[in-house]
């Protein structure tokens, strides 16, 4: 497992585990105590990978576990933008390493990574804010052997896929894209090309999809992402924006239908 | 915003009216070591406007993110001028818990360290978790689990 040499450059370091609980946990760790301002944890396995509201992600060896930890990346109201960042860089590292085009692979706001329609990567982005510098973990997960089959959106991997690469392949990539992408993002002030690129790949642009968020839905069009991120999308009562919650796309005929 | 300050009102007072004019909620500019932020808040979390040139701009029903606000803010008025308020860093969701189905990260009356997990702040699933930036006791809670929150809110307040 290797950096890039374009991610020394931009001044990343990094710390490879065999085994960890959580590599955000253990990044967010290492940020705290200062000691590097972008640091990669990654690890052949975690015992508690966690999603979104602790669901458990599930990490067993041979698929790729990595998460980036920022100091003062940006403003702490601007560091939701990093998903889309990192979203964006993981669209270029799947696709330098396995060749899969943008048809196939796309990205399901705010930032799954699907290739024919399955989550094949996640992200988790975590900050802490409130106490000295500001600090963001960006956790990724890409099935590359292996993925789970008892999750509420349908999930795959590279290898099942015919589109085979190493945890180490897609990691160093990673690592250069994520140079890349960030230096473009320009702490914020250039979201609007991070946008740009990433809706060119966005998942189901131009079709019905439920927004759950929880206890409730939303149903309408995916019309675009707004300059800060945020789902657009043309529902029964004229355009709506959305902050959080769960894509699910929908068959065309179910317009009409009102959650 | 400080009271005594080398800060020009008339720079203030052409942002502030650039703001209303734009209908922008924010804005910043920087001068030499001066930095000025004028902002206003807007109404929810829900925003009013559609960034599509040719989207119909109507005021939206609230989005579903909004629903669990109904009953939120049982909290004085006055608590979000207190100097001991801990505000959002971002527009977003609340959280008080860590997951579901776990137990709050304070309750009112809860001692907290500097340093201490208080809240979670979701926004398009990044999640920045609200550190208590003092030692102190929690003496109000300003959000209900799930609720929005806009940029600069009160959150809760540790004395």
């Amino acid at each position: 497992m290797k950096l890039a040499p374009e991610a020394v450059s931009y001044g990343m370091s990094l710390g490879v585990f065999d085994a960890i609980g959580s590599t955000n946990d253990e990044a967010l760790g290492y940020v705290r105590e200062g000691l590097g301002a972008a640091h990669w944890v990654v690890a052949r396995q975690q015992t508690a990978g966690r999603g979104r509201h602790g669901r458990v992600w599930t990490s067993p060896i041979g698929n790729l576990y990595a998460s980036l930890a920022l100091t003062d990346p940006c403003e702490p109201r601007h560091a939701p933008q990093l998903g889309f960042v990192a979203g964006l860089a993981l669209h270029h590292a799947v696709t330098d390493v396995t060749g899969v085009t943008a048809d196939r692979l796309t990205i399901k706001w705010p930032n799954d990574l699907l290739l024919d329609r399955a989550k094949v990567a996640g992200l988790l982005v975590e900050g802490s804010v409130g106490q000295g510098a500001s600090h963001v973990v960006i956790g990724m997960g890409v099935n590359c052997l292996n993925h789970p089959s008892d999750t509420p959106y349908e999930a795959t991997d590279l290898a099942t896929k015919g589109a085979p690469a190493t945890p180490d392949m897609v990691f160093e990539r990673l690592s250069m894209r994520m140079a890349e992408a960030l230096s473009l993002w320009n702490r914020g002030a250039e979201f609007a090309l991070i946008r740009k690129a990433w809706l060119t790949r966005a998942a189901g642009r131009g079709q019905m999809i439920r927004v759950s968020t929880g206890e409730s839905a939303r149903e309408g069009v995916f019309r675009d992402i707004d300059e800060e991120g945020r789902l657009v999308l043309d529902g029964a009562h004229g355009p709506e924006t959305v902050l959080a919650g769960d894509v699910f796309f929908l068959p065309p005929q179910s317009r009409g239908f009102s959650a | 915003m400080s009271k005594q300050s080398p800060i020009e009102p008339a720079l203030v007072r052409e942002l502030a009216e650039l703001l209303a004019a734009t209908d922008l909620s924010e804005i910043e500019v920087e001068k030499g070591d001066l930095r000025i932020r004028v902002a206003r808040q807007t109404a929810s979390a829900v925003v009013q406007y559609a960034p599509a040139p040719h989207a119909p701009v109507m005021a939206p029903p609230p989005v579903a993110v909004s629903a669990a606000a109904g009953g939120a803010a049982p909290a004085a008025p006055s608590a979000k001028d207190h100097p001991g308020a801990v505000t959002s860093p971002m527009v977003g969701t609340a959280y008080r818990r860590p997951s579901p189905e776990a137990k709050a990260f304070v309750e009112i009356g809860s001692q907290v360290k500097a340093g201490e997990k208080v809240l979670l702040v979701e926004a398009m699933k990044t999640f920045n978790e609200i550190v208590a930036p003092r030692a102190g006791t929690v003496t109000a809670i300003l959000v209900e689990d799930g609720q929005p929150v806009e940029y600069g809110e009160a959150l809760l307040v540790i004395e």
